[in-house]
């Protein structure tokens, strides 16, 4: 569905991927991610899905961040360097992941011997609710991106509509365009 | 166009979980095909299920029950402009979960915040667990 590859081969502003489980994920990419339900209290962090568009009056950048609320959402600014942080508030049970006690004794490694914590919601045997299929669960979304010269920081606008953050980018006045007419002597 | 008749009281997984690690190609080959992604919930009331759609309002969405299945159906809009980068799914979807509970479908209720969906269907009166007292003679 997605094309191959249409990572960005110039402007920068969003060349830079954050980099994936920064937290130290345990085991190899996968079985980070198919066990990461279970693995602790703290929700892993994930870099939103994002679409780089260029448009006439700037690049406009697309983050699929569903289930972060308004105030759970956080850009920063800093240098040439755009940080977005949001965290979730599913109130899921996490260790009720479909693969997730399997996965968290298969490869857990010796660093996480200690005695599974009790759920911090009501789910379970002898709770109300009985999970069937669990295909996501809390995440803290992260994502750095490089602004190029193009784009104009001070004028950088967000906003938040049905789990898509949508960021404007205007391009500097200078970068604009500009034909010079020729006077005549 | 993705298709998928997976999730609810799915044997195939129930396979995989018994399987080990031998389904685990599987499982994520078909983590990136499934969209969007469901949780399924049932209590002694309600079969809760919650999907993930960014970027899609509630007029976008077409939500189906039937005696058995619930089907999800939609269209991610496509942005407009030059793309540097596009990672995001664009496209029509659908997922259909089957149902293995009749299910009171006029009181069936759909709530969308921030991309996340909840489709709640509550349980015909029929089959939610009751307590019968039985008098010993």
């Amino acid at each position: 569905m997605t094309p191959p590859d249409r990572r960005p081969r110039f402007p920068h502003p969003a060349s830079r991927p954050a980099r994936q489980n920064e937290r130290g994920g345990q085991g190899g990419p996968e079985g980070a991610r198919q066990g990461r339900f279970a693995q602790s209290r703290q929700p892993p962090r994930m870099r939103p899905q994002a679409d780089l568009v260029e448009r006439e009056d700037g690049f406009h950048l697309f983050l699929d961040m569903p289930g972060v609320a308004h105030d759970g959402l956080v850009l920063d600014v800093e240098g040439d360097e755009l940080t977005v942080r949001g965290m979730t508030r599913f109130g899921d049970c996490r260790d009720m992941g479909r693969d997730g006690g399997r996965e968290a004794t298969a490869d857990a490694g010796p660093d996480v011997k200690a005695p599974p914590e009790p759920a911090p919601c009501g789910c379970g045997p002898a709770g109300g609710l009985r999970v069937h299929a669990m295909e996501f669960g809390d995440v803290e979304y992260h994502a750095v991106f490089t602004l190029s010269d193009m784009v104009d920081a001070a004028r950088i606008s967000a906003q938040l509509a049905n789990g898509v953050l949508t960021i404007r980018m205007p391009k500097r006045e200078a970068a604009a365009p500009r034909r010079i007419t020729v006077e005549h002597v | 166009m993705v298709i998928d008749f997976s999730a609810f009281y799915e044997f195939p997984n129930l396979l995989d979980r018994l399987a080990g690690d031998a389904g685990r190609t599987l499982a994520a080959t078909r983590g990136r095909a499934q969209f969007p992604p469901l949780n399924i919930g049932e209590d002694d009331a309600a079969i809760r299920v919650r999907a993930l759609v960014p970027g899609v309002d509630m007029d976008g969405l077409d939500i189906t029950i039937t005696d058995k299945t619930l089907v999800l159906k939609g269209e991610l809009p496509v942005v407009r402009g030059r793309y540097y980068r596009q990672e995001r799914p664009t496209g029509p979807f659908q997922r259909v979960v089957t149902l293995n509970v009749p299910i009171d479908r006029d009181r069936a209720t759909a709530t969308m915040k921030d991309g996340v969906l909840e489709i709640v269907l509550p349980k015909a009166q029929a089959v939610r667990p009751r307590t019968v007292h039985i008098e010993v003679r």
